[in-house]
């Protein structure tokens, strides 16, 4: 008797959707619209916050320092922010690569699909830290490059002695995202060495590889010159040292808690498309909780800077919040929008006044308001004092970097001035930048050319706007110094419309 | 193809690669014109130890230079500039310590050598006794400070270091440094900023005190050792600036007062004089006479309206005696140098260490040149009261701070000679009739490449007898620490009662 054989039935082959790789690519996405539509001032400020040069001596200053390779690789990346659409791509690829790669160390450790969600966190904390301005670009290389360093080394016994050089190492090239590479491996080889009977061993090698970590970064107090807290905490990631926030801190340690959590749960079994979900709103929620963090006193104001800086006049007088946040800064930009438009003296008081403080700023002294002090003053071609405040504004920039726009605005000084050897040095240096040699080798040319540079559209107005006279310059004798450039050229249409705006607010002690 | 063959052309093959390499000058074409090298050491005088004297010709494509002297084997460099071995240098300057070497440069210009007129180096009979500078350096800025350090560099090659740099102590602000008769065993210098301090290191540790006190004016600012090392004369400093609106012209620092006082290393007093310390008038820049006897400083009268008596601020060099032995004050004051009848400003007195010479700058106005242009150094010959400008040293642009070696052969200075904002440092010497060589510029390995790419400003140069020795890590950890030395203060100076 023969057996009978069920019939086939042809089955539909299921597609596996890959749901992980589409969530990925949607957070990479609404990290570049975010930047891209929402903070291209910050893009904007980090770019002309530094002028990274391709020169060995660049290169060998940066590297002197521990996390000076992470300084190094975030300036030159923090170049093409000049151009802000690329600068949202670079955060967005930088925050996708540690959201994915926290993933990918936790899925080889034991991670289920389930964990998936809390892969983001890592990503959200970096953003959240990248809302601070002066949070450098240095931070999320250093992240991805510890990240990518705990991906290289499984956490084993073996590869925890091997993990004692390479941290090191690492240390003086990206900093003290150190911590994260020591602080997951060690909490790794814990929770190891309790699940396979080995607590004692494990143990001893994750205090080890911890102690070492601190060790290391404890000798190079010896020989970095900075206070030892500064050394600690680390020194490239952001730009004033004084003022680092605890996120940076918390969200090293929080990464390597996050992904050895994602390892450590127990693999439960979801649906794709719960997790999915759970992963939307976790971001979606994440996201919108950081996107509250940029909107931070700081931020406004560099909002306001970056549109004198890129001569945006109309976005400025057309801000929705003009009326709601008014500052001294805010003022003076929307003041200088006015003068520029020929409508500062009929529609002064269409817009927020501070008195005279807020139509030069002069009692401020932090670098973004120099930086719009000096706009204006050099607009009306009062150059030496617009010079004055380019230079402290760039000698202010906490982490000692030089600054592509306020080096533009020294030589262009120079230049009208006549001061060509000094402008010469200062075109040398922007000829070694991506965005700027041309510019600079333009401007050599011109060095010496009376004539070229009296019948230059900049060169040559400004030098028939500035004073022939020497005046000391004294803020309270703004008026007499308007009104004197004035009379010497009567061409000077920006500084009779302040001359004009400054009566009735000297006069004015209206507040908003 | 034969083995003789083979080994002619490979012999051919070597040669034609060398003579690339090497490229030397074919039939040059004679100029009668010096080459113009960068930086200029043409005539120049140097100390036997110096780092070698590198330099380029601008425009060439290739130099070849022979350095010749009386003995010691010629030195011959071939390739984008002068780059001489330091070892071969040092033996060649040692042998022809007194005499002149002879220098013969080659360039290659669009393919053609040209063969310029030869030009000399000569070398000094005076040993330069100093190991090496100390310096600050800082952008010449405004009223902000960025990166900032205190240096030092070693004369015999291109070697420096830090001493401390702002980035250990949160940015503050240093400078006014001095070593004792350029010994730095005794070292002074002052912070300003959130952890200011004033830092006296001697043979016994290191304080850091606070200069501040109610009878004074202020911390104290400009030291200088008393030849004992026990004292160090201050002048405390109000200084403040202003700034000028036409293009030749930029700030104006000025002091709304200023006032001296001698600190006693052994007790911790400020040791004060009605004399140096008067309501109308500012004193500031003290030093003391090689003897220890004197004390030269400057000063002038005091004006309440700076915005428009800014140029009638002149100051002249006067000088006091100090009794050592008692830490008192002479009784009346002198004047040295009558600066402000010639219409003019003399300031940064600086006596030689054999006691023959006062150093000092001349301005139009003012008490700190180098802002001026037109501000230049003057040599006053203390055995006979005479001054004069030094003209084999001064240039157009700004000449300013200056300090001598131990032998008194020497001096380094500030110029801005070379663009007008950025200072850089010269040294010259002096020999034993008084005559000044032309300065040269401190030498760098690639002097083009570094001088271009510097964007500090070298201040209050010093010689140092040998290298500063300053823990830096346990320095910043002080200073932050806020732990200081307070003073004490006596009047003490000689009513001439006695």
């Amino acid at each position: 008797m023969s057996r009978k054989t069920k019939p086939t039935v042809k089955q539909t082959p299921t597609v596996e959707v890959p749901w992980k790789a589409i969530l990925s690519c949607a957070f990479a996405v609404a990290v570049f619209l975010f930047y891209v539509l929402k903070q291209t001032h910050l893009i904007i400020y980090q770019e002309w916050g530094q002028m990274f040069q391709f020169t060995s001596e660049y290169f060998i200053d940066r590297i002197a320092v521990p996390g000076g390779l992470a300084r190094y690789l975030g300036e030159f990346f923090t170049q093409f922010y000049h151009t802000p659409w690329v600068g949202a791509v670079i955060i967005a690829l930088l925050a996708t690569a540690v959201h994915r790669l926290s993933w990918a160390i936790a899925r080889r450790d034991g991670a289920g699909d389930a964990a998936f969600p809390i892969s983001f966190v890592p990503a959200l904390l970096l953003l959240a830290f990248m809302s601070y301005a002066d949070t450098l670009l240095s931070y999320p290389i250093a992240m991805a490059a510890a990240l990518l360093s705990c991906l290289l080394f499984r956490p084993t016994r073996k590869n925890a002695l091997i993990l004692l050089p390479y941290i090191a190492v690492f240390y003086h090239l990206f900093g003290t995202t150190a911590y994260i590479v020591a602080l997951y491996e060690a909490a790794m080889l814990v929770a190891i060495g309790i699940r396979e009977k080995k607590a004692a061993s494990c143990c001893l090698l994750a205090a080890m590889l911890t102690a070492w970590t601190f060790a290391v970064v404890w000798i190079s107090t010896f020989y970095t010159p900075y206070p030892l807290w500064r050394i600690f905490k680390g020194i490239p990631y952001h730009s004033v040292p004084t003022e680092i926030p605890s996120l940076q801190i918390h969200s090293m340690w929080i990464t390597s808690a996050a992904i050895a959590a994602m390892a450590l749960l127990p693999r439960w079994k979801m649906k794709p498309i719960i997790t999915s979900a759970i992963t939307v709103v976790l971001v979606a929620v994440g996201m919108k909780l950081t996107a509250e963090k940029y909107n931070t006193d700081l931020n406004y104001l560099i909002s306001y800077d970056s549109l004198v800086y890129t001569e945006q006049w109309d976005k400025i007088l057309n801000r929705k919040d003009i009326f709601d946040k008014v500052t001294t800064m805010s003022v003076a930009c929307c003041d200088l929008a006015l003068a520029i438009r020929g409508q500062l003296a009929d529609n002064l008081f269409d817009y927020p006044q501070m008195g005279a403080e807020g139509l030069f700023l002069f009692m401020q002294r932090d670098n973004l308001s120099s930086n719009v002090i000096g706009e204006i003053l050099f607009r009306i071609g009062m150059v030496n004092e617009a010079q004055r405040f380019f230079y402290d504004s760039q000698e202010s920039l906490f982490n000692h970097n030089k600054s592509t726009r306020l080096t533009k605005r020294l030589t262009e000084i120079e230049i009208v001035n006549g001061q060509y050897d000094v402008a010469r040095k200062y075109l040398h240096q922007l000829a070694k930048t991506l965005y700027y040699r041309g510019w600079a080798n333009e401007q050599l040319l011109l060095l010496g050319n009376e004539d070229a540079i009296n019948n230059h559209p900049l060169y040559g107005r400004l030098r028939s706007l500035r004073s022939k006279e020497d005046y000391i310059f004294q803020p309270n004798r703004l008026f007499y110094i308007l009104e004197s450039l004035y009379k010497q050229n009567p061409d000077n249409f920006l500084a009779n419309q302040y001359m004009q705006a400054a009566i009735p607010l000297i006069k004015s002690k209206k507040r908003p | 193809m034969n083995t003789h063959t083979l080994k002619a052309f490979a012999a051919l093959t070597v040669l034609l690669l060398l003579s690339s390499c090497t490229d030397s000058p074919k039939n040059p074409i004679g100029e009668s014109k010096l080459p113009a090298i960068y930086p200029d050491y043409t005539d120049v005088t140097i100390p036997v130890g110096i780092a070698p004297l590198n330099f380029e010709v601008t425009g060439a494509e290739r130099i070849d230079v022979t350095v010749n002297g009386k003995s010691g084997k010629p030195l011959h460099v071939n390739g984008k500039r002068a780059d001489f071995p330091i070892d071969d240098w040092h033996k060649l300057i040692e042998a022809n310590k007194g005499q002149k070497l002879t220098v013969t440069v080659c360039t290659r210009e669009n393919g053609k050598w040209h063969a310029w007129k030869d030009f000399n180096i000569n070398v000094s009979p005076h040993k330069l006794d100093a190991w090496g500078l100390t310096y600050r350096r800082i952008a010449p800025g405004y009223e902000i400070w960025g990166r900032m350090g205190l240096y030092q560099r070693q004369l015999a090659n291109f070697d420096e270091s830090p001493i401390l740099e702002n980035s250990s102590i949160e940015s503050g602000c240093m400078n006014c440094h001095n070593s004792w008769r350029t010994n730095p065993d005794r070292f002074v210098f002052h912070i300003r900023g959130k952890h200011g301090a004033t830092l006296v290191q001697t043979e016994n540790g290191r304080k850091w005190l606070n200069t501040k006190t109610e009878e004074t004016l202020g911390t104290c600012v400009y030291p200088y050792w008393h030849p004992s090392g026990r004292y160090i004369a201050f002048s405390t400093n109000d200084t403040k600036q202003i700034f000028h609106a036409v293009n030749n012209e930029r700030i104006e620092v000025f002091d709304y007062a200023s006032d001296l006082q001698i600190y006693d290393v052994e007790t911790d007093e400020l040791i004060l004089s009605p004399l140096v310390k008067q309501p109308d008038w500012m004193e500031s820049y003290p030093v003391f006479a090689p003897d220890g006897k004197t004390l030269y400083f400057c000063t002038s009268r005091k004006y309440e309206d700076i915005g428009t008596d800014y140029n009638k601020i002149q100051y002249n060099i006067c000088s006091i005696a100090f009794d050592a032995d008692r830490g008192e004050w002479g009784d009346h004051v002198d004047t040295l140098f009558n600066a402000v009848q010639m219409d003019k400003s003399a300031v940064h007195p600086r006596p030689s260490y054999d006691g023959r010479y006062l150093m000092f700058t001349l301005c139009d106005y003012g008490c700190f040149p180098i802002w001026h242009n037109e501000s230049e150094q003057w040599l006053m010959d203390l055995t006979t009261g005479q001054s004069r400008p030094i003209d084999e040293a001064n240039s157009p642009r700004a000449d300013s701070y200056h300090n001598w070696s131990l032998d008194s052969h020497w001096f380094v200075f500030t110029s801005r000679r070379e663009n007008g904002l950025f200072s850089l440092l010269y040294l010259a010497s002096i020999d034993d009739d008084g005559r000044v060589s032309k300065p040269f510029l401190l030498p760098q390995k690639n002097p083009r490449r570094y001088y271009d790419r510097l964007m500090f400003s070298y201040n209050t140069p010093d010689f140092t007898l040998h290298k500063v020795k300053l823990d830096r890590r346990a320095a910043s950890s002080e200073v932050l620490s806020d732990k200081r030395t307070p003073m004490k203060v006596r009047q003490g100076w000689n009513t001439g009662a006695d």
